[in-house]
């Protein structure tokens, strides 16, 4: 029991250990890597971006060229119109279409997935807006409903069921197909927005539902999916437009606007697109979309203009996280790197990194003949020992150090 | 079987050798008495003999059970006086007898209330507001009423009034021979061992000094003094004596040899001597004797 | 002898069972008197709102409280054992060395269980008058690691008191502090709900740690220099 108790507590400090150094190591070491910002100028018909290169902002187009940036953001004149209008040197018209202020500032609009964005805890009740109020400003419900194996609004000053809206609720959703129970709720549990569209609703059979109040009335619609996607994530927005509800993200990594007239699902190009790994940044203008996947180690950007007909794509690729100098050290010296946190995700998970390789093995063959020698200093028995080398053989520098702080001094 | 047996048990601590191949054996209803100095590895001895301490070779046996695995049984048998006299302080002296009741089956509360009658304490005062005496008399008690075959009392005479210490030996000495119980003591305080102990060992550093029953070496072991004639003669230092003191002319000579045997040695060393007369001793006089003044 | 040994704890501990225990409810009720208030004073959808929507914990202000009644406990029950390298009573008395201190281990344990399930009664009954089920499961989920903290830290505060070396106390102390604070990361509720039986089974997992300082404490690792 004793032993045992010494096997906890070394895996104890291998983990202690294997959060807190290598945590070090990156505050000490790690290298900016730097991104790119990828836009499109419909002037050039062509890509340009933003790029910090040691510590100063380039601007460029796509072969090369650099730009000042009043240079840069001339050729951008729908990106940077308000710059545009106060400079005076705004065109008239793009393409025909014409350049003005109002029309430019209602559809501007940027959107931003990361992987943290999916990966989080979900509110646990819902407040369900008025949607037509017949008032300017909207507002908070007092009652928040629960949405499981049947709705129940819950009024929040008696903590009590409202079990007349409740029923009157649960009936429209049967009488509209739905199926409990509810897989996932999308939408924006917010007044501060222009418009309420209520909730986004996945049920059992995996159909998506629309749910609103619209005055005091419930009002469902079952939006049709193919029979082969499978929805994951609803990202709800509120545009000035008032083009799209929501952003559809498929199991296979597709992406969908769900469009506001008759809940159209319109496709997105994001070949190569890996919600787990992948930043996505949608930014609509008056004449395009453009959208980047952006990744650790690459940038896809697709422009497509109001059909949604591609117009051009953009690809470049960087050396691999694991190919930089600071990834290449930490190879040396770490098997691997535990951490509760994670920057993928707002839960707490247990996440193991492994460097490429196992460059490592050097550092622990040292270390291991290192304990072999303090253990003789001490004159400790050699069989004792084996299991701990094994250990800082496996576990390098987190062993070693684990193993030292709890004696491996048995008698008998 | 003996009550204890300690076999080449050799200890270090870090390279500092504490003693090699100590060998001892207490046979049961005997009470042995290991007199030392401070360092000489007398801790050590009670450590190892109660499983406090893995000794680097040897073992030593508890009614011919390893020390290091006594088994409960065992450890039931044995009175365990801590050097300090001790004890769940935290604890009055009501909860540490309702306490120690519930550990051992032959408890007999007794004399422990019989000795703490004589106490002037408060039913409910803790064992930490108490004075040394006081605590040593607690300490003591519990022992008596666990009532066990072997007593080993490390340093009991820690903080004990000279009238009291004197009671308590011959009232354990009396206990002990009655219930044929056998006792390990340590002391500093020699005259005490000597109305208690059958039986001796004086350890010093890194050696055992003496190994046998207090009269053979009361007997055996002698002071002589010597007055020279010439004090400038250097004084042989090792051969028939254990320890020699020089202060000028007068010589402490401390040895098992007789006293015609001694003068032999002193012609035959070629030291003239105006007179030597035997001196009675007491233990205290031949541990000092023996150990030296430092 | 168990009850011998029960009763030694006992009288160790139950003033800081009695300080936590009051403590922990005061804390309780000084938190349903504020959420009264939000309830009834402030619009009670609003505070809802804070809750649900924007994360906020209305039991936050328990957080430490697991921790600390785990700390003291164990520091109740074994400085007065280290003092004096009293704990070698302990291991005289006649039953295995290995077996009392998991007996002691235990009763501790037991005791501040039993704190933690008074405070998170409390703790439900309160919230069970202001809030639906699915908040009160919200919130316990979030302070959960909290409570599973405080056992850690109980465990391991006996193994380090219990260690005789001072620089390994130190050593274990920086590693127990690097191991339980991982119960306390700063996240948003709920945040634990993936890993909780990662942290159940660690800290249930910590219970028998106690006994690899006793062995070094019995094998005398002080006088080997």
């Amino acid at each position: 029991m004793v032993k045992l108790s010494r096997y906890i507590l070394v895996a104890i400090g291998i983990l202690s250990a294997a959060v807190t150094i290598p945590s070090l190591y990156w505050t000490i070491f790690r290298e900016a890597s730097s991104v790119p910002n990828v836009v499109y100028s419909r002037v050039l018909d062509d890509f340009m971006m933003i790029k910090r290169v040691d510590g100063v902002l380039v601007r460029a187009d796509s072969e090369g060229n650099q730009y000042t940036r009043d240079e840069f953001e001339q050729l951008l004149p729908v990106l940077f119109f308000r710059q545009r209008l106060t400079s005076g040197d705004m065109p008239d018209t793009l393409h025909g279409v014409y350049m003005d202020h109002a029309m430019l500032s209602k559809h501007s609009a940027n959107f931003t997935i990361r992987p943290v964005d999916m990966s989080q805890p979900r509110p646990v009740l819902w407040p369900l807006l008025e949607s037509e109020s017949g008032r300017v400003d909207l507002e908070l419900p007092e009652d928040f409903f629960r949405l499981h194996d049947r709705i129940e609004f819950i009024d929040a000053a008696t903590n009590k069921v409202d079990k007349e809206k409740s029923a009157l609720f649960q009936q429209a959703l049967e009488e509209g197909g739905f199926s409990f129970p509810a897989r996932l709720i999308a939408g924006l549990p917010t007044d501060r927005k222009n418009v309420d569209d209520g909730y986004f609703i996945k049920d059992n059979r995996g159909d998506i539902y629309h749910l609103k109040m619209v005055r005091g009335a419930p009002y469902v619609a079952r939006i049709d999916i193919p029979e082969d996607m499978d929805v994951i994530h609803i990202e709800c927005v509120d545009l000035a437009t008032r083009e799209f509800f929501a952003y559809l993200f498929t199991d296979d990594n597709r992406v969908f606007l769900l469009m506001q007239d008759d809940y159209r699902l319109q496709e997105l190009p994001v070949e190569g697109y890996d919600r787990s790994l992948h930043r996505l940044r949608v930014r609509t203008d008056l004449l395009h979309k453009t959208i980047g996947v952006i990744g650790e180690d690459q940038v896809k950007v697709f422009v497509v203009c109001n059909d949604y007909d591609l117009v051009d794509t953009f690809h470049k690729s960087w050396e691999p996280p694991h190919q930089r100098r600071d990834h290449i050290l930490f190879s040396w010296i770490f098997p691997f790197q535990v951490s509760f946190l994670n920057p993928d995700s707002r839960y707490i998970t247990l996440d193991v990194y492994q460097p490429k390789g196992i460059a490592f093995m050097l550092l622990h063959i040292v270390l291991g003949g290192v304990a072999l020698v303090l253990s003789k200093w001490r004159q400790l028995p050699l069989k004792h020992q084996l299991p701990d080398l094994l250990i800082i053989l496996f576990t390098g520098i987190f062993g070693f150090i684990a193993t030292q702080v709890f004696p491996n001094k048995f008698y008998e | 079987m003996y009550a204890i047996e300690c076999n080449n048990l050799t200890h270090y601590y870090g390279k500092k050798l504490v003693y090699e191949n100590l060998n001892f054996k207490v046979e049961e209803g005997k009470i042995l008495g290991l007199l030392g100095k401070n360092g000489a590895g007398k801790s050590t001895t009670i450590n190892i003999m109660n499983g406090f301490l893995h000794p680097y070779a040897g073992e030593c046996l508890i009614y011919g059970e390893d020390s290091q695995h006594l088994t409960p049984a065992t450890k039931e048998k044995i009175g365990f006086l801590i050097e300090g006299h001790v004890q769940y302080a935290f604890m009055n002296v009501h909860q540490i007898e309702k306490f120690y009741s519930g550990c051992y089956k032959r408890w007999n509360s007794e004399p422990y209330w019989e000795l703490l009658s004589k106490l002037q304490v408060t039913p409910n005062q803790k064992i930490s507001r108490m004075s040394c005496g006081q605590r040593s008399q607690v300490a003591l008690g519990l022992i008596l009423a666990q009532d066990p075959q072997l007593l080993v009392l490390d340093d009991f005479s820690m903080g004990l009034d000279p009238g009291y210490r004197r009671l308590f030996i011959d009232y354990l000495r009396e206990y002990a021979k009655a219930n044929n119980k056998t006792v390990f003591v340590t002391s500093h305080i020699i005259q005490d061992m000597e109305r208690l102990i059958d039986d001796l060992l004086i350890m010093d550093y890194n050696r055992i000094l003496a190994q046998q029953p207090v009269d053979e070496f009361m007997t055996k072991f002698r002071q002589y003094n010597i007055i020279l004639d010439n004090p400038d003669i250097p004084f042989p230092k090792n051969g028939l004596s254990v320890n020699v003191e020089q202060i000028r002319a007068k010589v402490s000579f401390y040895t098992y040899a007789e006293r015609k045997e001694v003068e032999g040695y002193l012609n035959r060393e070629g030291i003239p001597f105006k007179s030597i007369e035997e001196i009675n001793m007491n233990l205290e006089d031949a541990f000092i004797g023996l150990t030296g003044k430092y | 002898m168990y009850k011998a040994i029960f009763y030694k704890e006992w009288l160790k501990i139950r003033w800081a069972l009695m300080i936590f225990l009051l403590l922990g409810v005061f804390a309780l009720v000084n938190i349903f008197l504020n959420v009264r208030y939000g309830v009834r004073f402030m619009d009670a959808h609003d505070y809802w709102y804070r809750i649900i929507i924007q994360g906020s914990n209305y039991a936050a202000s328990l957080k430490y409280i697991p921790l600390f009644a785990g700390l003291g406990l164990a520091i109740a029950q074994y400085f007065p054992e280290v003092l004096n390298q009293r704990i070698k009573l302990t291991f005289h008395l006649p039953i295995r060395e290995n077996k009392v201190l998991l007996m002691q281990q235990g009763f501790g344990l037991a005791a501040l269980i039993v704190l933690f399930l008074i405070y998170l009664a409390v703790f439900f009954i309160g919230s069970a008058i202001f809030f639906p089920s699915e908040v009160i499961n919200m919130i316990l989920v979030t302070i959960m690691p909290w409570f599973l903290g405080g056992l850690a830290a109980y465990s391991l505060v006996g193994l380090i008191m219990l260690e005789p070396l001072w620089l390994y106390r130190v050593l274990y102390a920086v590693i127990a502090y690097g191991f339980v604070s991982r119960f306390y990361i700063q996240a948003v509720p709920m945040a634990y709900s993936n890993m909780l039986w990662f942290f159940s089974l660690t800290a249930v997992l910590t219970v028998i740690l106690v006994l690899f300082s006793g062995y070094r404490f019995r094998k005398g690792e002080m006088h080997h220099g």
